[in-house]
């Protein structure tokens, strides 16, 4: 039995707070180009109060959402919060699930933060809510995060063509997808 | 694959709807031993009102699945089943039947509403394991349930209260593979 | 010579009538397969009611989606309802959108009624709305509908391994896609033709 099923090597997936956590999101979507690489949406600059609504809807005690698993990601050295991921099932018959993951802050790019994060996530849905499947998104221009979802393990099931338009070029958006069988023929026999 | 989920050999399972059927569920609740029977809550007839403000508010809820039973010979509504998915990670479900009137009791309707439901549980939700609850004094309901292929798993000792005195609650389950055994599938 | 937008021979799109449409459709649910065929959700029979309390839903995301019966074109009156056809998702920033369409009656299907409806909806989405592409999902276990939208000229994109379970296996999601040059180009040959 695992004991700290959220707990990587250099991350931690903790439940998000509303309270302490709306600031530091807040100002991650002051980098447009961190919003670029997350959403569709029109980038907006979010208010702290914004972001503190959203978490309460989302992650909020008094209306849970069975179906919906947000988390913030800190950093295992110092507790700092660095990004967040969810994972979403549409329909439990389904046995599959999408996730979403963000690192906020630059410095934290490219370490190995998101990978681990990941990883983390993976072992949770594997083998806490008992998925056959995990799918992602991401965009075309996205590379770094690309390379880190093919690390993990996750294999390119196609594109959709031209999905995005930033300025006046059109991108593809990546779908990926790993299977329950192909996860644990990766997981190193001591997990 | 596309064989039809929702209809047996002597009934189909149907949607049910709020209007229409309050005033038939209202008239069941004034059977107190139909009441007694389908669950431990102290038996009180209830309007149609009531009954429609339930069947509304049950219908919105995204992990339970209820249904009117009607015979197929006539499409006579008879009663209702539902399946809950009470652990989605867990694929567990919990199923409760009721038929509402004495004459449709012991003539194999819930037994096949019950067969009906449970392929849907097993081969449109996935479920892993389907389970019941039942007063062990309700016998004509066991065996039915036993006829639909549930395994009687423990008993809850002195559950209810009722005649002055306590009665057991039975559990019964199936299991997916047992299903697929029994079906041969 | 233009088009009508919302006609062809045989079909048109229309706003669904509830206190009509709502049993009609109500009847169609409760054919697991018709369910099962149009997406992955558990195949939920609904009520008029129910029904009804949908289409009031889809009115309130007018700017969101857009949805269409279909019904047969009659020389008088109504038409029979034979379906509907739906552009949901609508991403109004990227130009994109997400295609559903479904015939109920089993006998109704086959007849060319979906062909007419779509080439409806994809000079609508196209021409009217000015959207760059479409989406389509459809599974494995349902070749007809991959063949349809093949040829309406949409192109496999992504294959989702193992999305979906239903009787016992599992099977892939098929996500196809049609971009707008390549309606152009087949609406302008079709003119020709």
């Amino acid at each position: 039995m695992n004991d700290a099923l959220l707990q990587g090597a250099l991350v931690r997936l903790a439940a998000p707070n509303p309270e302490t956590d709306a600031e530091t999101i807040a100002a991650w979507s002051r980098d447009s180009e961190f919003q670029h690489l997350l959403e569709t949406g029109v980038p907006r600059l979010r208010t702290a109060g914004a972001v503190k609504a959203d978490i309460v809807e989302i992650a909020g005690d008094d209306k849970p959402r069975e179906q919906v698993f947000p988390f913030v990601i800190r950093a295992l050295a110092d507790d700092q919060l660095i990004g967040f991921t969810d994972l979403e099932v549409n329909h439990w018959s389904q046995r599959n699930a999408w996730i979403g993951i963000g690192i906020g802050p630059r410095a934290f790019w490219s370490k190995g933060y998101g990978t681990d994060a990941m990883r983390v996530l993976m072992r949770f849905a594997f083998t806490e809510l008992n998925l056959e499947r995990l799918t992602l998104n991401v965009f075309a221009y996205n590379e770094r995060a690309l390379r880190s979802y093919l690390k993990t393990g996750f294999q390119v099931e196609g594109r959709q063509r031209e999905r995005l338009r930033r300025g006046s070029r059109r991108y593809d958006m990546i779908f990926m997808g790993i299977l329950r069988d192909e996860w644990h023929g990766r997981r190193p026999l001591t997990c | 694959m596309l064989s039809d989920l929702l209809r047996g050999r002597l009934v189909r399972l149907a949607a049910q709807d709020a209007e229409r059927d309050a005033a038939t569920l209202a008239r069941w609740s004034w059977d107190s031993e139909f009441q007694r029977l389908i669950d431990s809550d102290a038996a009180r007839p209830q309007t149609a009102k009531f009954y429609a403000a339930d069947v509304a508010r049950r219908a919105e809820r995204e992990n339970g699945f209820p249904f009117n039973i009607h015979t197929l010979d006539g499409d006579r509504l008879i009663g209702f089943t539902s399946i809950w998915v009470i652990n989605g990670a867990s694929g567990e479900g919990r199923v409760g039947i009721g038929i509402g009137e004495r004459a449709n009791w012991g003539r194999g309707y819930g037994t096949d509403a019950l067969q009906v439901l449970l392929g849907y549980a097993f081969a449109e939700l996935n479920l892993a394991r389907v389970s019941l609850e039942t007063f062990a004094e309700n016998t004509r309901a066991i065996r039915s349930y036993q006829k639909a292929g549930f395994t009687l798993e423990g008993v809850q000792r002195e559950w209810a209260r009722r005649d002055g005195r306590r009665g057991d609650v039975v559990v019964m389950s199936i299991l997916q593979e047992e299903y697929r055994h029994d079906e041969n599938i | 010579m233009t088009k009508t937008l919302f006609e062809t021979e045989r079909v048109r799109l229309a706003p669904p009538d509830p206190e009509h449409d709502a049993e009609v459709e109500s009847v169609w649910t409760h054919d697991s397969g018709y369910l099962r065929l149009l997406d992955a959700a558990p195949a939920r029979p609904l009520s008029p009611g129910q029904i009804k309390k949908k289409y009031e839903a889809l009115e309130k995301e007018r700017d969101k989606q857009f949805y269409f019966a279909v019904r047969t074109r009659e020389p008088e009156g109504a038409g029979r309802l034979l379906g509907f056809v739906q552009l949901q998702w609508v991403d109004w920033l990227h130009g994109n959108a997400e295609l559903r369409l479904g015939i109920g009656a089993p006998a109704d299907r086959g007849q060319g009624y979906g062909t007419e409806a779509v080439g409806l909806i994809l000079r609508y989405a196209f021409d009217e709305l000015g959207l760059h592409r479409l989406g389509a999902v459809t599974y494995d276990y349902n070749p007809g509908a991959a063949r349809f939208l093949e040829r309406h000229g949409f192109r496999l994109e992504v294959r989702m391994r193992q999305a979906v379970q239903r009787d016992f296996r599992r099977w892939d999601g098929l996500h196809y896609g049609l971009l707008r040059p390549e309606w152009e180009q087949r609406a302008a040959g079709d003119a020709r033709s």
